[in-house]
């Protein structure tokens, strides 16, 4: 009787359990979302001034919280920070906005956490109706329907004006799924006092950097033996400023480590000679592994070495702040054509459970008035402005240093390729030159390795 | 006559209604824990077993069912051998344990199914341990028993170390000391701090660069020690942060239980000749062993389920020096969507939290003087 009673109860949860786990876990809009998409299209395009007026809209971002010093503040030149910026920008659209469209931020994340908190609220079916993207991980929302793909002309944001790697990271499967906003790249921090003592600071008081694996290497080797120094300071452990070196010195190559079509292409002779030449930087004491990202700033900062591998962030913060002569530069292009790892962070329209379309071209209102805003967002973090326009023109150019990283800004970025889950994708590889660094794996056992988990992970 | 089997029924009734009333009191009772226990423990405990045979994906609509493929994926690799010399030392490590086990057992002549079963389940891990590549093979996850070893060196380091530092400074505290309770205070304070706030203490009294520690250390002619950043040190650092962040918890309860202890039978124990050494194996131990329990199994569970300090203070590095299991599962469901894995990993991990417990409860539960 007891087996009975007992046989019951758990067929009854496993019962309520199977319900519970076919109705729970909400993802989103689902398929039919993707259904009806002209129509949706339309009905975007058809929505009125008039039904905007008095609109909110949630939006959800990655840079941080800073209530206390942006309440009430719609003046963008005194933002001093990335979420300063973002911020008094949002206040600016809600107080000028033509519309009477109000924007609600959800609650805030900075970048570490914030896909976490994102994905969550997809998951649960219930995201903020814009939300900001890196451009390696739009694919993984744009190929499941939780994004909503649009024609940026019928809302005004003129995307040729943006620089080519800012064009094609919006758009996937023939469709523009972003608005974007920034690029962000690697660059070289440089202590003048030091590199002026190793020789290699010009007349013009720029810095002489190296143009190829064999000028780098001599001068670390001068750098080193004249004052003691590291020639480079970066990120090696815990952080991903050395895999973003090695991602450059790749693609100075004219390779990738995945190809434009999705394909695993690791186990290479260029991936190979950028690995070489970081492990005789390793060999040689011109750089090492101990350090992580703050550590390797700590490092630069209290003068132990001549460059510091960092991104463009940190631009404004380094020429307000650093304790000795700085100047910034263009990575130097090492192993053939300039090419520097870059990222670019964007806006998207997260698909809804009632697809209304109000809320979407209220959306749409504001990313547009964000991409009219990349000047303000460029010049007020050290970020690229992802046009054209304003990389050329004399605000943008007349902001600290922007005019040493030009050429970065519009020729030398080079995106990560737009695959399903690059971040699994790039983990992997990643590992594979951790092994090389921490544990002393054999470089071609390592790129080996790689390419075979890359394809595993591909299919 | 008839008065007395009268009053039986009666008392008979009272009884009954008693009986009812006294059923329907307990499930009042119980009731509300169950419910939550059953929603919030036994559903997603199904749920998570339904996931673990899908293909299922955090956030699109592919919930193929795929059978055991997540744990052939988690277990298995291509061109899986196995041998006698793989890890060798270990495995005969783990035999020794087994025949210690089987003979301690034979010799006092109470050879139980649960010794039997220990030594079987040795045995098992021993055979198991013989598992590797070939020569051109791999596992499928190799960061899976990456990330099982450092869980598993995490647990079998930080235990021991947080449970006896714990009961030391119990001891220590012990007896109405003077200002025992604002120590008992300051110990236990860093318990009630959240993850990220131990973290920032502990990365900023590491760094090599600006920390206390280097400063600390400097004088004495010690270079500073990138604690965070060096596979040497990266894990021992995370287990420093821990026990810093949890001992006083166990401190408190060994400190609870530790009253407990009648008192009188120290002065036994001291009227018999006995040092404290003596006292301490023969009083003081037996009159805890209850807590010692509750703290070994209660510890166990969570360094299994360690994370935070490791996601935050080194991100599983450098290199993969300090991932662990449950940053694994994570990153798999909520970064690489892949929630039906994430939670074939997490049933493992159940499963093996539940042997380890069930262990520590049989042979540290087990009444000697009964």
């Amino acid at each position: 009787m007891r087996k009975t009673r007992f046989a019951g109860a758990a067929a009854s949860l496993t019962a309520a359990a199977m319900l519970l786990t076919a109705c729970g876990t909400g993802t989103g809009t689902g398929s039919e979302a993707g259904s009806g998409a002209d129509d949706l299209v339309d009905r975007i395009a058809a929505v009125t001034d008039d039904q905007l007026d008095g609109v909110t809209i949630t939006m959800s971002r990655m840079f941080g919280d800073c209530e206390e010093t942006t309440q009430g503040v719609t003046d963008p030149s005194l933002a001093a920070s990335e979420c300063e910026a973002i911020q008094i920008l949002t206040n600016q659209f809600n107080a000028e906005n033509e519309y009477g469209i109000t924007v609600e931020r959800l609650g805030g994340a900075d970048w570490h956490s914030y896909y976490d908190a994102f994905n969550a609220s997809v998951a649960g079916g219930d995201p903020a109706d814009i939300a900001n993207l890196h451009d390696y991980s739009m694919s993984d929302y744009a190929q499941r329907d939780q994004l909503l793909a649009f024609d940026p002309e019928a809302v005004g944001i003129d995307l040729s004006d943006s620089t080519a790697q800012a064009q094609s990271s919006v758009v996937y499967d023939d469709k523009t799924y972003a608005v974007p906003f920034d690029s962000h790249a690697i660059l070289a921090h440089i202590n003048t006092d030091i590199l002026g003592a190793a020789g290699y600071m010009g007349e013009d008081g720029r810095p002489i950097m190296p143009t190829s694996a064999d000028e780098l290497l001599e001068m670390a080797a001068a750098v080193k033996e004249k004052t003691g120094t590291y020639l480079f300071s970066l990120g090696v452990a815990n952080d991903d400023m050395a895999w973003r070196m090695f991602y450059s010195l790749v693609r100075q190559q004219g390779s990738d480590v995945v190809s434009a079509d999705g394909e695993a292409q690791i186990d290479t002779p260029e991936a190979a000679a950028a690995l070489e030449l970081m492990n005789e930087l390793i060999e040689g004491g011109y750089i090492h592994t101990d350090a992580d990202y703050a550590g390797s700033i700590d490092e630069w900062k209290s003068g132990k070495s001549a460059i510091l591998v960092n991104g463009t962030w940190v631009v404004n913060e380094y020429a307000a702040t650093a304790p000795f002569g700085y100047a910034v530069t263009d990575f130097p292009a090492l192993m053939g054509e300039p090419a520097v790892w870059a990222s670019s962070h964007m806006w998207v329209l997260p698909r809804q459970r009632d697809d209304d379309p109000v809320a979407y071209r209220a959306a749409l209102e504001f990313a547009s008035f964000l991409y009219d805003n990349t000047d303000v967002w460029a010049v007020a973090t050290g970020h690229i402005a992802p046009r054209v326009s304003v990389v050329e023109s004399d605000a943008y150019q007349a902001a600290p240093n922007r005019e040493f990283y030009t050429s970065t800004a519009l020729n030398d970025i080079r995106f990560v390729p737009q695959i399903d889950n690059w971040t699994a994708v790039k983990d992997l590889i990643h590992t594979q030159l951790e092994e090389v660094w921490f544990n002393g794996k054999d470089v071609a056992a390592a790129l080996a390795e790689a390419q075979s988990r890359v394809e595993q992970q591909l299919d | 006559m008839a008065t007395i089997q009268a009053e039986r029924a009666v008392a008979t009734a009272r009884a009954s209604r008693g009986g009812k009333s006294g059923l329907r009191y307990g499930i009042a009772f119980i009731g509300p824990f169950v419910a939550l226990y059953v929603v919030f423990v036994l559903i997603p405990v199904v749920q998570a077993v339904v996931m673990s045979v899908h293909d299922w994906d955090l956030l699109g609509h592919t919930r193929e069912f795929i059978g055991v493929d997540n744990y052939v994926r988690m277990l298995w690799g291509v061109d899986i051998t196995w041998s006698m010399g793989h890890l060798f030392w270990w495995r005969l490590a783990v035999l020794a344990l087994a025949a210690v086990v089987v003979v301690s057992a034979v010799r006092r002549r109470r050879l139980t199914v649960w010794n039997a079963a220990g030594a079987i389940g040795l045995v098992a891990i021993a055979f198991a341990l013989g598992f590797h590549p070939g020569e051109t093979g791999f596992w499928y996850d190799p960061r899976f028993w990456t990330a099982l070893q450092n869980t598993l060196l995490f647990t079998a380091v930080s235990t021991p170390l947080i449970a006896g530092l714990g009961l030391v400074m119990a001891l220590a505290l012990q007896g109405g000391r003077r200002g025992a309770r604002w120590y008992q205070m300051a110990f236990f304070l860093p318990y009630i701090l959240p993850v990220s706030v131990v973290t920032l203490i502990w990365t900023y009294f590491l760094s090599p660069n600006q920390g206390l520690l280097a400063a600390l250390l400097e004088p004495l002619g010690i270079a500073p020690i990138p604690w965070l950043s060096s596979t040497d040190t990266a894990m021992i650092a995370i287990i420093a942060t821990t026990v810093w962040w949890t001992v006083g918890f166990n401190l408190v309860l060994f400190a609870a239980g530790l009253q407990d202890v009648d008192a009188s039978l120290y002065e036994a124990a001291s009227l018999d000749g006995a040092g404290p050494w003596g006292k301490f194996i023969h009083v003081t131990l037996p009159g805890i062993r209850h807590v010692l329990l509750l703290v070994m199994v209660m510890q166990v569970i969570a360094s299994f389920q360690v994370f935070g300090q490791v996601n935050i203070m080194t991100g599983g590095g450098p290199g993969s020096a300090t991932d662990v299991v449950i940053r694994h599962i994570y990153q798999t469901g909520f970064r690489d969507f892949e929630l039906g894995y994430a939670s074939a990993m997490s049933l493992v991990l159940f499963a093996i939290m539940l042997v380890v417990s069930v262990i520590q409860m049989k042979y540290l539960g087990k009444d000697e003087s009964k």
